[in-house]
C-alpha cells in the first residue's frame, strides 16, 4: 500500500521543504517520517532539502512594540533549548542523507528586521557544526539563503503547521 | 498634491523675492535649490525600489518633493487590511471599512496590489454581502489593480447568485487568492475559484476542528473560466476531497509546481495529479497524515 507521501509518481521534484520547529516538535518521528518521504523519490537528482528558520528558530525575540520592529535575543532561559536544537536537527539531516543524496539549503524566513540577525547565527551554527565534522558527509557546503517578509500584512505569513504567526503583522505595529 | 506643489512654488518665490530687495548677489550666497528634484524619474524609480522594504524611509522619501512622492506612493500603499470589529484595533482605524473609505477618499485604493480583510479567530462574524452594503461596494469596486486576495470566514452562500456583482472587478489581475475557513459547499468554493481567470496560487485554510457535513447546495453550478492555477497550492486542515476532485474534474486536471501541505486529507490524490509538474513539496514532521509512513506509529 502506497503511503499519503509517496512521491514515487512524481518525476520533477526538485525541493523538499520543511521548518525547523516542526523537526523539533515531531521529535523521536521526524528522522523516520523524513526518510521515509526521502526514500520514496524516483525524480533525478539534484535535490534540495530546504529547513526553514523563523526567528524564534534562530534565538531571535521579535519586540513588536518597538516602531520600527526590532530583534533581539531571547531570553536565556528560552534560549537555552533552541540553541541545543540545532545539534539535534544536524543529526536529523545526517539520517536523512544515508537514504538519499541532497543538497541541504538553511533558509531564514524571517522579517526585514531580523535578516542580518537570523543570516548571522545560521551561518555560526553550520561553521560550528562543519569544524566538529557533523557535515563532512556532505559533498557541497550547505547553502544559507534567506526569504525576507516585508513587515506588512502579508498572505503567506502564517505557517502551516504551526499556530505562531497565524496572524499577519497589523500595519499599526510599524 | 497639488498642496505640496504649491507650497513649494511659494516658498521658492518667498526666497526669490528677498534676493532681489537684498540687492541682488549679497555677500552671503544664497542657498542652492537641491538638485534632487530635478533627477530623472527613472533614476528615482531606482533608487526607490531598493527601499520597498523600508517604510520610514519610503515615507520620508515622499515628502522630498513631487517626483519621490510619485515614485514611492505605489510602494507605500501596495498592502491594505481591514479587520473584523471584534478585533482590538487603535482608535478603530483599521476596522471595516474604514481603510477602504479612507483609502477611497484619498484615491489611493487602484495603488492597492493586496487586499486582506481580517476576522477575529473566535468571531462568530463572517465576511457576507451586508458587508458590502451602502457605499461600502462603491469602495470595494475601487479595488481594480489587486493581485492578492485574502478573506477570512466568507460566507460564499451568501453572495449566490451575484457574486460576480461583488468580485468581478478581481477578474483581469487577481493572482492570489488565500481563503481561510470559507463557507460554502465545494461546488460554490469550486465556482468562486473559477471567477478568476488568471489565478496561480490558492490557499485555503480550515480551523481545526474541522468537522463540516458537505452541503448540496449549488451542485448546478459550473466554474465561469479555468484558472491556469500552475504556482502554489497551500492547505490546511483541509478535509474536503470533493473539491479536489471536482477541481480535477472541471479544470482539466492540476498544475500546481509548489506544494505545502498541513493535515490534508487527500494528499495522495494531489500528488498524483500534480506528478508532472510538481517541482516543491513543503511539508511537516508533525503532520498527522504523514504517519501511514512509520511502521512504529498506530494509525489515525
Amino acid at each position: 500500500m502506497r503511503g499519503n507521501f509517496d512521491l514515487s509518481r512524481n518525476k520533477s521534484l526538485r525541493t523538499i521543504e520543511t521548518t525547523a520547529v516542526s523537526i523539533t516538535a515531531a521529535g523521536n518521528a521526524t528522522p523516520g517520517f523524513l526518510k521515509a518521504v526521502l526514500s520514496t523519490i524516483t525524480s533525478p537528482p539534484p535535490l534540495d532539502v530546504v529547513i526553514t528558520y523563523r526567528e524564534f528558530d534562530v534565538g531571535g525575540n521579535l519586540r513588536y512594540w518597538d516602531k520600527p520592529i526590532r530583534v533581539q535575543d531571547l531570553h536565556p532561559v528560552i534560549q537555552a533549548p533552541t540553541a541545543r536544537a540545532h545539534p539535534e536537527r544536524f543529526k536529523v539531516f545526517s539520517e536523512m542523507h544515508r537514504v538519499r543524496e541532497f543538497r541541504l539549503v538553511l533558509c531564514a524566513d524571517v522579517l526585514d528586521c531580523a535578516e542580518e540577525y537570523a543570516m548571522r547565527v545560521l551561518e555560526r551554527i553550520v561553521e560550528t557544526e562543519m569544524m566538529n565534522g557533523g557535515l563532512d558527509y556532505l559533498r557541497y557546503e550547505p547553502l544559507i539563503i534567506s526569504e525576507v517578509r516585508s513587515p506588512r500584512t502579508r498572505l503567506t505569513d502564517d505557517c502551516a503547521g504551526q499556530r505562531r504567526g497565524r496572524w499577519p503583522i497589523r500595519a499599526s505595529a510599524l | 498634491m497639488i498642496e505640496l506643489l504649491a507650497n513649494q512654488l511659494w516658498y521658492r518665490g518667498k526666497a526669490k523675492t528677498k534676493r532681489l530687495l537684498r540687492g541682488g548677489a549679497s555677500e552671503t550666497p544664497a542657498p542652492r535649490p537641491s538638485s534632487i528634484g530635478s533627477l530623472p524619474q527613472e533614476l528615482v524609480e531606482l533608487v526607490v525600489s531598493y527601499l520597498i522594504r523600508d517604510t520610514y524611509t519610503l515615507l520620508a522619501c515622499s515628502l522630498t518633493c513631487y517626483s519621490w512622492y510619485i515614485a514611492t506612493v505605489p510602494h507605500l500603499h501596495r498592502s491594505l487590511t481591514t479587520d473584523d470589529d471584534t478585533l482590538p484595533t487603535e482608535n478603530g482605524k483599521h476596522l471595516w471599512p474604514a481603510p477602504l473609505r479612507n483609502s477611497y477618499r484619498l484615491g489611493l485604493l487602484p495603488f492597492v496590489k493586496r487586499f486582506c480583510i481580517r476576522t477575529n479567530y473566535n468571531s462568530p462574524n463572517h465576511f457576507t454581502p451586508e458587508r458590502l452594503g451602502g457605499r461600502t461596494l462603491r469602495y470595494f469596486s475601487a479595488l481594480t489593480n489587486v493581485q492578492e486576495l485574502g478573506i477570512d470566514d466568507p460566507d460564499l452562500p451568501g453572495f449566490m447568485p451575484n457574486i460576480q456583482q461583488y468580485f468581478g472587478h478581481f477578474r483581469p489581475t487577481l493572482r492570489f487568492l488565500a481563503l481561510t475557513e470559507p463557507r460554502g459547499s465545494c461546488r460554490q468554493i469550486l465556482y468562486f475559484i473559477g471567477l478568476f481567470p488568471n489565478l496561480q496560487d490558492l490557499k485555503l485554510c480550515y480551523r481545526p476542528p474541522m468537522e463540516e457535513r458537505e452541503s448540496g447546495a449549488g451542485t448546478r453550478l459550473v466554474p465561469l473560466s479555468v484558472p491556469p492555477l500552475s504556482g502554489r497550492l497551500t492547505l490546511a486542515c483541509f478535509m474536503k476531497k470533493k473539491l479536489v476532485e471536482d477541481m480535477i474534474s472541471f479544470f482539466g486536471g492540476l498544475r500546481f509546481r509548489c506544494m505545502d501541505l498541513f493535515r490534508v486529507d487527500c494528499v495522495r490524490l494531489l500528488l498524483d495529479a500534480c506528478a508532472g509538474t510538481l517541482e516543491t513539496l513543503r511539508l511537516y514532521p508533525t503532520d498527522p497524515y504523514g504517519e501511514e509512513l512509520l511502521p512504529n506509529r498506530k494509525q489515525k
